[in-house]
């Protein structure tokens, strides 16, 4: 299980993730949401130890994660929301690279990242450099770096992006075969409908704090609205899109 | 009222002019633009202060001709450097027309960027060529002017007339010399981008950009040796209308008054030469205007890596057992085998230690202005035969050193920060073994059959034993500071004064390679030294990289370069 409890970080005066906490067991997808600037990427990088909390505990099966930051981070997988990659390594290449900084023996290695190439169907471009692919492609390759040593948590921030139809439906597939395999899913993305299909519970944020942490059905229900997308408007206090266009008209007509 | 008019929108031509000169300096490899300007200043710094000492040195050398008794001497002397200021021109103007060979045409990238905008293609290669023609213009002026104005300046006296033609004349032939160079390399290109396949174009581009600047900076000694062949100033060989540099000095002398028949051919090539190289890269430019575009859009940028490249990442799998430590090995040899700016840079280092070395040899061939035999029995000899393995290892470890400070693509070691906790020992040693695997055993290796044909078979040997330890040693004073997984971390130039860069570089290059070399070449005069000298490194080298190794245990990856500690205290930045 992944506890997180009373998590903050502050940029200087800039309070950038408020005290949040949440908790995923094992076969749960938790869905984070949030406007831009809500602290979802902070939430990310700090979840993944690529900055450090100003306070807060995370906990994973009940240790301090920060005890043993490495033993952590071998069972966690992290697909993140830009595909920053090494662009002047083929796909192949970076999958290896990958593998071998996590310690995979090459027999085994070789023989998952062959599989997983042809299964995201990169298995004719595997020799191509990262710079000749397209969007999609490279986020397969993210998927299949993050699947490789087949984690017990999965931090996935818009892992959908770029991804062909086809594709998104696998991966829609494989977060629901995933967690019924026990994995934890943290799930962030700002594609309401997508959550609303695979997570089983959501966190809402709005600047930087929780405002909503249940089921989406619960949430649903009690805040009577018939979507997500409803729910999540009504929470984050969104500006009235219909107003917004009005004055974007307005603007480039100025 | 000039910074109004510049913030207002112009013509669709002025800004895309603004747009490819303000571009021209960008560099991916810097995280801080403020840095370039920092280093930029120092750079300047650099150049006055060697103004001043050349300065000075020219002028106590004009009193002194000046005092002799004939005119010769002074007037050899006079010619040996106006040659001198014209090729150092030239190679000036060649130098920074390679470092900006990838920006001399319009690329994808521009075609891409301008794609959307209501711009014609003619608009985007005229303001590119005309760009690239007043920045040119402009380096070359500010390199070819001071020197054209100081020079004849300190020449005046009773031998020395015409100033204000020789300063004409220096100014002239040097901007000329400049343009020449800069035209025939964007001619050479054209060609190139024109006739080879798009697919090839960048791998022999790149080829081509690292042979020019290896080529150009190994030639450096030999430009600064020039005013020493004042002697063979006043006849000039058949074979001089072959060479560029005596063209545009033929300019000069024409300028001067000079009217002998060799002067007058050597001016006409010029001539003709500088309008022949403007009307070919004019040429090339209107020929890739008309295709280029298309052929770049159109051909598919799908980039592969042959199977057979795979090589150094499989026989690194054989000696590094740890999947961590062979992980970094192979990252940075397919980065470093990848990525142009660093192997540029590289390319750069090997054409220094190369300048040096031929350099020395050329210094002991041609002691007295004629050339003798050098054999491997005298002692300078001896230590420049030493000192070769000695230079190339150290160029190369320290070029190595230096470019595993540049990033690329910095924001995806991501990678290598979620997997740094706890691993930082093993990620390291794949740096150690990179060195040792591709900075020390090539260079001994390839050395080792000059050792062994000047010194003999075991006296050559043993010096490249010794060499080889030494490189060693070297390492372990590189790494011990070093805490970083090459390529993955933000450079900040100006963390350090560039002056105090040069200088600790310069001095720990003379006394490693000079100052070494004669200390090998005395341990190798008796078995018994020779073996002391070797258990003495054996055991240093030893000691050192268990020290190293205990400090790792303790540290964590940088990735992220600091300003020095007492500016951060201070809370003040360079600017």
């Amino acid at each position: 299980m992944l506890e997180v409890r009373n998590l903050t970080k502050h940029y200087r005066r800039i309070v950038a993730v408020d005290g949040i906490s949440f908790t995923i067991r094992p076969g749960e997808v938790l869905g984070f949401l949030g406007p831009n600037g809500a602290g979802k990427s902070t939430t990310v990088k700090v979840l993944i130890g690529l900055i450090e909390p100003t306070r807060g505990e995370i906990l994973f099966k009940g240790k301090d994660v920060r005890l043993d930051w490495p033993g952590f981070l071998r069972v966690a997988g992290y697909v993140p929301e830009e595909p920053n990659l090494y662009s002047q390594l083929t796909g192949r290449e970076y999958l290896q690279l990958t593998g071998r900084l996590r310690g995979l023996a090459r027999a085994a290695l070789e023989a998952r990242m062959d599989r997983l190439l042809r299964l995201f169907s990169l298995w004719e471009d595997r020799h191509v450099l990262l710079s000749s692919y397209s969007k999609g492609m490279r986020q397969k390759i993210m998927l299949s770096a993050a699947l490789l040593h087949d984690p017990e948590l999965l931090v996935l921030d818009e892992p959908f992006s770029g991804l062909d139809v086809n594709t998104a439906l696998i991966l829609r597939s494989l977060i629901g075969a995933l967690s019924q395999e026990g994995k934890m899913i943290f799930y962030s993305s700002h594609v309401l409908e997508t959550v609303e299909k695979v997570c089983t519970s959501v966190l809402i944020l709005r600047k930087g704090s929780a405002v909503a942490h249940d089921r989406v059905e619960h949430l649903r229900d009690l805040l009577r609205q018939p979507s997500l997308e409803a729910v999540f408007t009504q929470l984050t206090q969104q500006e009235d899109p219909g107003r917004v266009v009005q004055e974007i008209i307005a603007a480039i007509r100025s | 009222m000039l910074r109004d008019w510049l913030e207002q929108t112009h013509s669709t031509g002025f800004e895309l002019r603004r747009h490819f000169l303000l571009r021209f300096f960008d560099s991916e490899l810097v995280s801080d633009s403020s840095q370039a300007k920092v280093v930029a200043g120092g750079a300047l710094g650099i150049l006055l202060s060697l103004s001043l000492v050349f300065g000075q040195a020219y002028y106590r050398k004009y009193r002194l001709l000046l005092e002799l008794p004939t005119p010769d001497l002074y007037r050899q002397a006079v010619l040996a450097d106006v040659l001198f200021l014209v090729t150092l021109t030239m190679t000036f103007s060649g130098l920074f027309t390679t470092i900006q060979w990838p920006a001399l045409f319009p690329g994808r990238r521009d075609y891409l960027a301008l794609a959307a905008l209501p711009v014609r293609m003619r608009e985007v290669f005229l303001a590119k060529f005309t760009a690239l023609l007043a920045v040119t213009l402009v380096m070359i002026t500010c390199a070819a002017l001071p020197p054209s104005v100081m020079i004849p300046a300190m020449m005046i006296g009773r031998y020395g007339n015409g100033t204000g033609r020789h300063v004409a004349g220096i100014f002239i032939a040097s901007l000329l010399g400049g343009l020449f160079v800069f035209f025939t390399l964007v001619t050479l290109q054209g060609v190139l981008l024109n006739v080879l396949p798009i697919r090839l174009f960048p791998r022999i581009s790149l080829a081509i950009q690292g042979l020019l600047l290896g080529m150009l900076l190994a030639g450096l000694p030999f430009v600064f040796s020039i005013p020493g062949l004042y002697a063979r100033m006043d006849q000039l060989p058949s074979w001089s209308v072959y060479v560029p540099p005596l063209w545009f000095f033929g300019i000069d002398q024409i300028i001067f008054g000079n009217r002998e028949p060799t002067i007058n051919s050597l001016f006409r090539i010029a001539v003709l030469a500088s309008l022949a190289s403007a009307a070919a890269a004019t040429l090339t430019y209107v020929w890739s205007y008309g295709r280029h575009r298309i052929r770049v859009l159109e051909s598919p940028s799908v980039e592969s890596v042959g199977v057979g490249r795979f090589w150094p990442n499989e026989a690194g799998s054989w000696f590094l057992t740890d999947p961590r430590t062979l992980a970094v090995f192979a990252f940075v040899t397919k980065m470093l085998g990848r990525s142009r700016q660093h192997r540029l840079f590289l390319t750069a280092f090997t054409a220094l230690s190369l300048a040096l070395i031929s350099q020395s040899f050329a210094n002991l061939s041609l002691a007295g202005g004629h050339f003798r035999t050098i054999s491997g029995s005298t002692e300078g000899v001896r230590e420049l035969v030493i000192a070769i393995p000695l230079g190339f290892s150290f160029f190369l470890l320290v070029g190595l050193r230096y470019l595993f400070r540049l990033p690329v693509e910095l924001r995806a070691n991501w990678l290598f920060r979620t997997i740094e906790p706890g691993h930082a020992p093993a990620l390291l040693m794949g740096v150690e073994r990179f060195l040792l695997a591709w900075g020390t055993l090539p260079v001994a290796v390839l050395t080792l059959p000059i050792e062994i044909s000047m010194l003999g078979a075991r006296t050559g040997l043993e010096a490249a034993i010794l060499c080889l330890l030494i490189s060693f040693l070297l390492i372990e004073v590189l790494l011990f500071t070093f805490e970083k997984i090459p390529f993955t971390s933000s450079y900040l130039p100006g963390r350090c004064p560039l002056i105090e860069t040069v200088l600790k570089y310069s001095v720990s290059a003379a006394c490693y390679v000079s100052g070494i070399a004669a200390l090998v070449s005395f341990a190798l005069k008796t078995g018994a030294s020779t073996l002391l000298f070797t258990t003495i490194l054996g055991v240093g080298w030893w000691r050192l990289r268990r020290a190293r190794i205990a400090a790792r245990q303790i540290s964590r990856i940088e990735f992220e370069e600091l300003f020095e500690p007492a500016v951060q205290l201070l809370g003040i930045e360079r600017e």
